[in-house]
């Protein structure tokens, strides 16, 4: 069930008309009905396995509640965390681990008797298994009491709007909301209507117009690319995975709000960023902050010498590649930021922003965005030699051919207008300027994004990208 | 995860432990704020009421309110093809009251039949040929196949006083397979009624998101025609598109699905409604530049059927030149090909 599509306004007007007129009690039920209703849409078979993730680690984080000694406390967490990442690795990574077992052993003249499985992946499998284990390591620190009732942390667990596909939201966040009556405010619609407007563009007008785009570059024998093709191609996939992820959490958050929930911010105009650090600062700030509380801080953080920080970043940056999917160009991926975020901290003077000429800063945003791509060509590549392929193929042949013209304009028609709009709101520094704005222009500017919807749809519709993940 | 990571790094490095952190997170973010609250031009007002929201909505439902009276009373002049989609039901009734001698001629198909068959040089020369003289009609929208010429001949020709006695279908390749149709905005608008919901549920609208589209196409002129003001207006933006869209499709064509067997289950119903008011049936293959093969499923409901096909693929004396812009017949080649039909019609009319 995508959020662009006619059954998920059907199913959510359903929702919403019930839901107001509920009891906080009944909302909730009605809630977490909804949430299984939704994701049983994508596949109903793995339902099991939330109901299992929901119900060990509401027991383990009770369990961990109820004593004080550390050992068993530490004990049950270190329970919580394997079950969660074992589900995780046999779905996400088994295949993966055995075939290159598999490889290895065969390269050592030995003979490889691994089972061959194969594994449907659980749709948002990565993004329900971190929030849960985010929820028992809390509890484990002590910085949240456990939710008493079931039904209210299965909520928290599996909560529609953000189910699939993120933000990855924070116990100490998201329960709190759960738990505590929520009432209809007059801004909720305001708030809620720019974020789904939003994400509707970015989704439909954007990230599925570059999808045709860059899958024709990247589904081209690299030899018959010129250079400029393969540099637009480029451009086309990191403004498609942009507009993808961006366009499903905002409008994650827009169909939240609209249900009394404030969802954490999960991109702010990434692709203004001005060094690496600013990048991880506005791209999946949910994942971010989640690989940065509880991994790359207990790895030590910047508290032991440049070195071990250096691999303390390496090491988060890595497995953050490998969070996207058991790939070795999500791998390099990682390597790639983490290499740029130890070159930056080791390289680079700190200049603070205010300090900044705007030519200096555009220019650092330019050759960030460029850097930024150079990731997105390993991410998107299907394999580390078509990679590499591509990237020769960008200094060869420099010329104006249709598909770069096609490219090239289908973005300025695109692209341009929510570049510019985050431009604008990057100045004002507000993710929400246009709520700011006279009622008159900012209807006129849902209009355009409703008329670019309805007249410059994408040739062939795509499902979200990060579903995968 | 490295912004914060990074500030962590520099600013606070006898930081210890997650509260340290977390609260110098807070600061940075609070310094960050109002940073930008000093850069901020426009006046901070509060977040609009809900009642200033619906006016909002207001002027969004006012344009497109007025984008949909545009295209329902200017629709005709977005394209021929438009003006030719109204004018079905015009044709048939014309056709079912013109006077003739000879046969009437039915031609389905697209813009090849379109530029490929020329009406009096086909007339001519069956009369000259058959001795008697055919009345024939081009029912020939653009960008269309079986799917859509199905529900344009039942709708509008599968009636006693409205049947041609030949039923002419200008085919090449995969044209005649089983396929949803391309633009079920179009049929929404031009082709179907709702007494065609069972068929099209069961062939052209698979899933519940097809189905409102379709009837948001019936309901809207602005959704039924908007493909036609898109493609010119990236034709006359984009240079170069018509070309690179080409190249698009052609790469990602070749990195589709695996192909199955055809079916002809629609062309089978097509003639069964046909040859319920005794219409001749006519496949005739149409040539163009790149040769193809007939599927063998295709030549068995020609045998089961009973009907004729007719192998014009390639026609004495037309050259590759006579394909103006490498698909569509021009003039000279349109004579040639519209008097070897003729031929061949004339020799089954025998």
């Amino acid at each position: 069930m995508l959020f662009n599509s006619f059954f998920f306004w059907l199913f959510f007007l359903t929702v919403w008309a019930l839901y107001w007129r509920l009891s906080h009690r009944g909302q909730n039920r009605l809630l977490l009905v909804a949430s299984y209703y939704f994701y049983g849409c994508w596949d109903w078979r793995f339902l099991g396995l939330i109901l299992l993730t929901t119900t060990w680690d509401y027991a383990f984080a009770h369990a961990m509640a109820a004593t004080r000694s550390v050992g068993r406390r530490r004990a049950l967490l270190a329970s919580s965390v394997t079950l969660n990442l074992t589900v995780l690795g046999f779905f996400k990574y088994y295949g993966f681990f055995s075939n290159e077992l598999a490889a290895w052993m065969t390269s050592l003249g030995l003979t490889p008797l691994l089972p061959t499985l194969t594994i449907v992946l659980p749709v948002g499998i990565s993004f329900f298994t971190f929030q849960s284990m985010s929820y028992t390591i809390d509890v484990y620190r002590g910085v949240i009491q456990p939710a008493r009732s079931w039904f209210d942390f299965a909520l928290y667990i599996s909560f529609f709007p953000q189910l699939v596909a993120g933000p990855i939201e924070r116990a100490q966040t998201l329960l709190p909301q759960v738990l505590k009556p929520r009432t209809w405010q007059p801004q909720f619609f305001a708030e809620g209507l720019h974020d789904i407007v939003l994400g509707l563009f970015q989704k439909i007008v954007v990230a599925d117009n570059m999808a045709v785009l860059a899958n024709c570059v990247f589904a081209t024998p690299s030899a018959e690319l010129t250079g400029t093709e393969v540099l637009l191609g480029i451009y086309a996939f990191a403004f498609q995975i942009y507009g993808d992820f961006a366009g499903y959490s905002s409008m994650a958050r827009g169909v939240a709000k609209w249900l009394g929930f404030e969802l954490m911010l999960n991109f702010r105009n990434p692709y203004f960023a001005i060094d690496p650090s600013d990048f991880w600062r506005r791209w999946h700030i949910s994942l971010s902050q989640w690989l940065r509380d509880y991994l790359y801080i207990p790895l030590g953080g910047n508290r032991g010498g440049s070195l071990q920080t250096n691999r303390n970043l390496m090491v988060t940056m890595l497995l953050g590649g490998l969070w996207h999917g058991a790939n070795w160009t999500f791998i390099l991926w990682g390597a790639l930021h983490g290499l740029l975020l130890c070159g930056y901290r080791s390289v680079v003077p700190p200049v603070p922003d205010t300090q900044l000429s705007w030519v200096g800063r555009l220019g650092r945003m330019v050759l960030m965005f460029h850097l930024v791509c150079l990731g997105w060509l390993l991410f998107r590549a299907e394999s580390i030699s078509q990679a590499v392929a591509i990237l020769g193929q960008l200094f060869t042949s420099v010329g104006v051919t249709p598909l770069a013209t096609t490219i090239l304009g289908t973005m300025v028609l695109c692209v341009s207008p929510l570049m510019l709009y985050e431009a604008w709101t990057e100045w004002h520094g507000k993710t929400h300027s246009l709520l700011e704005i006279h009622w008159m222009p900012r209807g006129l500017a849902y209009s355009y994004v409703a008329l670019m919807c309805l007249f410059v749809p994408p040739p062939v519709a795509a499902t979200f990208i990060y579903f995968q993940f | 995860m490295t912004q914060t990571v990074l500030h962590e790094d520099r600013t606070t490095d006898d930081a210890d432990g997650l509260t340290a952190t977390l609260e110098h997170v807070q600061q940075l973010e609070s310094q960050l704020r109002s940073l930008r609250s000093e850069d901020a031009t426009a006046p901070v007002s509060p977040i609009p009421l809900r009642s200033v929201e619906w006016r909002v909505v207001g002027v969004v439902a006012v344009v497109l309110g007025l984008a949909e009276c545009g295209f329902h009373f200017g629709k005709q002049r977005l394209s021929k093809d438009v003006e030719h989609l109204q004018s079905f039901t015009q044709l048939a009734e014309r056709f079912a009251k013109t006077p003739a001698a000879g046969p009437k001629v039915l031609f389905l198909g697209n813009s090849l039949t379109r530029y490929g068959v020329d009406e009096s040089v086909f007339a001519q020369t069956f009369t000259e040929v058959a001795g008697i003289t055919p009345a024939p009609l081009k029912i020939v929208p653009d960008n269309t196949a079986l799917a859509d010429w199905f529900y344009v001949y039942r709708n509008q020709f599968a009636q006693p006083n409205r049947a041609p006695q030949v039923l002419v279908i200008g085919f090449e390749g995969g044209h005649l397979r089983d396929a949803p149709s391309r633009h079920p905005d179009r049929l929404a608008q031009y082709y179907c009624s709702w007494s065609d919901w069972p068929e099209l549920c069961a062939r052209d609208l698979p899933d519940f998101e097809s189905r409102a589209a379709f009837l948001l196409g019936q309901c809207s002129s602005m959704i039924g025609n908007r493909d036609r003001v898109t493609r010119r207006a990236l034709d006359t933006l984009i240079p170069g598109y018509r070309a690179g869209m080409d190249r698009i499709n052609a790469s990602l064509k070749g990195h589709g699905k695996a192909t199955v067997s055809p079916q002809y289950q629609r062309l089978r119903k097509l003639i069964e409604a046909a040859h319920e008011q005794h219409v001749r049936v006519v496949l005739a293959a149409m040539p163009v530049p790149e040769h193809y093969e007939f599927d063998v499923e295709l030549l068995a409901v020609v045998k089961d059927r009973g009907i004729e096909l007719v192998d014009l693929r390639h026609v004495a004396g037309l050259e590759p030149a006579m394909f103006f812009d490498g698909l569509h017949m021009d003039a000279a080649g349109a004579k040639l090909y519209s008097q070897a039909l003729a031929k061949a019609l004339a020799a089954l009319h025998d």
